[in-house]
């Protein structure tokens, strides 16, 4: 792990304003199995930091204090807790604070107490204003990152920020249609957006998406889970289902080795509610499961086999 | 037949199609191709494979005795690195041996020392002296100490049940999930967390376990695995978490046990046999753990439901390849001064060390037909992991008959 950028730094104990603090040492820490090796600017901090901590003195000085703490270690819970306690009795301008969680974010885009720490910041302002354009610069820096993506969830369902959220989220796919983050918000869009949700016309639209966009490769399981999900949620009718079934059934023709096809097969040929319950068609998809095992999806073979074994007993039972 | 009728070999718009995950993905195999080139090269390379148990046992016999400045940032963290380091140690069997450097240092004793310093006035674990309580570290704690107790007994003996209940208790929310600490966030880790340890301690009572299995059936997504709170993406940190809370709760039944099914098979990488954590990401060897751990009780589930086995193969109990996640961990995460990794190119880290350490455990072992599958030597083979709480299975036999007759009294305060 790398080491601490090297700041040059006053001590605390040298400084009047801390002279009446007795700072607390966690104790013999040498004595602990795996203890870590401390700078002592480090030590020294969370020394004072404790002592604040105990006396739980909510002041200017200990709002500097956990600042320093912070940028020592970000993951301290203990520490954003306290500060959030001294921003709400010193009444701090809550702007401010979100100015400075900008730059911390930034700093440390994966760690869980800074987003913590945003939620609780946004909702105490009521306001989301800043709220996507900050986890865009966040996306710049990992496109997938899960706290960003959570956070950005909450916000839009809290503050209520459904515009435009589809298009911001194509940009994605422009890039990168294996996007799993951003086939997830997608969903999550379609489903939970008051406007949208349960309209038929949707569904439509997204599987006719995920469609298009398996049209362009074949082997992307996230849009195969799209599509299938948006499947099976959406009211369709017979002819709607077989007009998507059958460009499946071609894209199997031609994409013989690619398994998403025949997985997608063996679900509807294997379930009556989809109209292609018969005979034949479990034979076939019992196939599938034989050219999954065997050829096209080897390292899945024990889950093909198992699929083949659900499929011949239901053949047994219903023909 | 005239050349000018010769059609091109059609590709469907490349910029589509290699994209960031794709080239990432591709990148990736390629390095690792170099390494499974020694089995190609090698046809009794793969019986020759070893886990470099010495190796191990020193980087853990180091970190053991101190952690370099850059851990700093994990101070927040402590009770996880006596729990990363005595789950790699007793896997690789170093607990059980008397001679070892666990005893001559003292390790069971500094354990319980430097645990019970985490201990917060209202009961739970923080991460270090005078931190606040949370989840994570109180679990980790549980953990080490239930490893310990076999050894040096009294171990358990330094938990609080009965403030560990108030504390689990205060955490609890109306939706059934659990906040980390207080203030903290609500994920499907601290549900988790939260009633790993209360099953151990056996204080899970129907007040504090009320409503749980309502929240993990929350966070399925429609691609069957879990995620961390509901219509996040499905990972498979999460996915570990909310299966396992389901074993303990035995409530399988209210998630789609069939898509979670599909979708944790299809997380194993055809091309490295290792674990990816979410769809369309890299392998990690981390993952070995968190997806292949689920498996046993989601197999279970369906072995019961559908009256069938899955053992009928000659690859183990689990329904994943797990000799291709043994050739992953053993040729890839293994560094070769010891300690493990997420993949080649990466630093090993005791979270690693210790997860990837779980998973191959997970796989050589198949609880069900009580056999074991071991890639290279047989000396590869470790302790059994225990498959909800993640430390080795007689620990979590020694922990529950501990607490088997400590009964929480009925006092509500």
């Amino acid at each position: 792990m790398e080491k601490q950028e090297e700041i040059p730094y006053e001590p605390l104990s040298k400084l009047p304003e801390w002279k009446d603090i007795q700072p607390i040492p966690q104790k013999e820490s040498l004595k602990d199995p795996c203890a870590i090796l401390y700078s002592p600017q480090f030590s020294e901090v969370m020394d004072y930091f404790r002592a604040i901590l105990q006396k739980k003195e909510y002041s200017e000085r200990a709002l500097k204090l956990t600042t320093e703490v912070i940028r020592l270690n970000c993951s301290n819970y203990t520490v954003w807790e306290y500060r959030r306690g001294i921003l709400e009795h010193l009444k701090i301008d809550l702007n401010t604070e979100l100015d400075y969680l900008d730059k911390v974010i930034e700093q440390h885009p994966k760690n869980y107490q800074v987003w913590t720490h945003r939620v609780w910041v946004t909702t105490k302002l009521n306001s989301g204003d800043r709220e996507k354009a900050f986890t865009e610069i966040a996306f710049l820096n990992d496109s997938k990152n899960y706290h960003a993506w959570s956070h950005r969830f909450w916000a839009i369902e809290y503050f209520n920020l459904w515009d435009g959220e589809l298009e911001f989220i194509d940009k994605f796919f422009e890039n990168d249609l294996r996007h799993n983050s951003a086939w997830a918000a997608r969903f999550f869009v379609a489903t939970q957006n008051g406007k949208l949700k349960n309209d038929p016309k949707i569904q439509l639209q997204e599987i006719e998406f995920s469609l298009s966009k398996i049209n362009l490769t074949c082997n992307n399981e996230s849009a195969w889970n799209y599509f299938i999900s948006f499947f099976e949620i959406a009211n369709l009718d017979q002819q709607q289902i077989n007009d998507l079934v059958s460009k499946i059934e071609t894209k199997k023709t031609r994409h013989r080795f690619c398994p998403f096809p025949m997985s997608f097969l063996i679900r509807v040929y294997s379930d009556k509610k989809f109209g292609y319950f018969s005979k034949e068609n479990l034979e076939k998809a019992i196939t599938f499961c034989d050219a999954l095992s065997d050829e096209c999806d080897t390292i899945r073979k024990a889950y093909w086999n198992y699929k083949k074994i659900g499929l011949e007993k239901i053949l047994k039972e219903e023909f | 037949m005239a050349e000018a009728t010769l059609k091109k070999p059609e590709f469907s718009t490349p910029q589509s199609c290699f994209t960031k995950t794709y080239v990432d993905q591709k990148f990736l195999e390629t390095s690792i191709l170099r390494r499974y080139d020694l089995f190609r090269e090698d046809p009794e390379y793969s019986e020759k494979i070893r886990l470099i148990r010495d190796e191990h046992k020193e980087y853990l016999h180091k970190s053991a005795r101190g952690l370099s400045e850059g851990y700093q940032e994990l101070d927040a963290s402590q009770p996880w690195f006596c729990y990363w380091i005595l789950n790699s140690l007793d896997l690789l069997g170093v607990l059980d041996d008397t001679s070892s450097f666990v005893y001559k240092e003292n390790l069971f004793e500094k354990t319980i020392y430097t645990i019970a310093r985490c201990q917060g006035e209202l009961g739970g674990f923080g991460g270090g002296p005078l931190q606040d309580s949370h989840l994570a570290p109180t679990y980790a704690a549980v953990n080490a100490l239930a490893i310990v107790q076999k050894y040096h007994k009294g171990a358990l003996d330094i938990i609080d049940s009965k403030k560990m209940f108030s504390f689990l208790l205060s955490l609890k929310q109306p939706d059934g999930s659990f906040a980390m600490h207080i203030g903290g966030e609500r994920d499907l880790r601290g549900l988790y967390c939260a009633l790993s340890v209360a099953y151990l301690l056996n204080i899970q009572t129907e007040e504090l376990i009320k409503d749980s299995e309502l929240f993990v059936k929350s966070c399925q997504t429609y691609e069957g695995g879990l995620a961390s709170v509901p219509f996040a993406e499905a990972h498979g940190g999460y996915t570990f978490c909310g299966v396992a809370a389901l074993g303990l709760l035995g409530k399988m039944e209210v998630i789609d046990v069939d898509s979670l099914f599909q979708w944790l098979v299809n997380r194993q990488m055809k091309f490295s046999g290792g674990f990816q954590g979410r769809t369309n990401k890299l392998v990690d060897g981390c993952y070995s753990w968190w997806q292949g751990g689920a498996f046993p009780l989601v197999v279970d589930y369906i072995q019961k439901r559908d009256g069938i086995s899955l053992q009928n193969n000659n690859n183990g109990d689990w329904a994943f390849h797990q000799f291709a996640l043994q050739q992953f961990i053993l040729s890839c995460c293994q560094q070769p001064d010891g300690g493990l990794r997420d993949k080649p190119e990466k630093n090993r880290d005791l979270y690693h060390t210790s997860y990837c350490l779980s998973g191959l455990s997970r796989s050589q072992y198949n609880t069900f037909s009580k056999t074991t599958t071991v890639l290279g030597i047989k000396e590869n083979l470790l302790k059994e992991i225990d498959h909800i709480h993640c430390i080795p299975v007689d620990k979590v036999e020694v922990a529950k008959l501990h607490f088997q007759n400590s009964k929480l009294e009925e006092n509500k305060n």
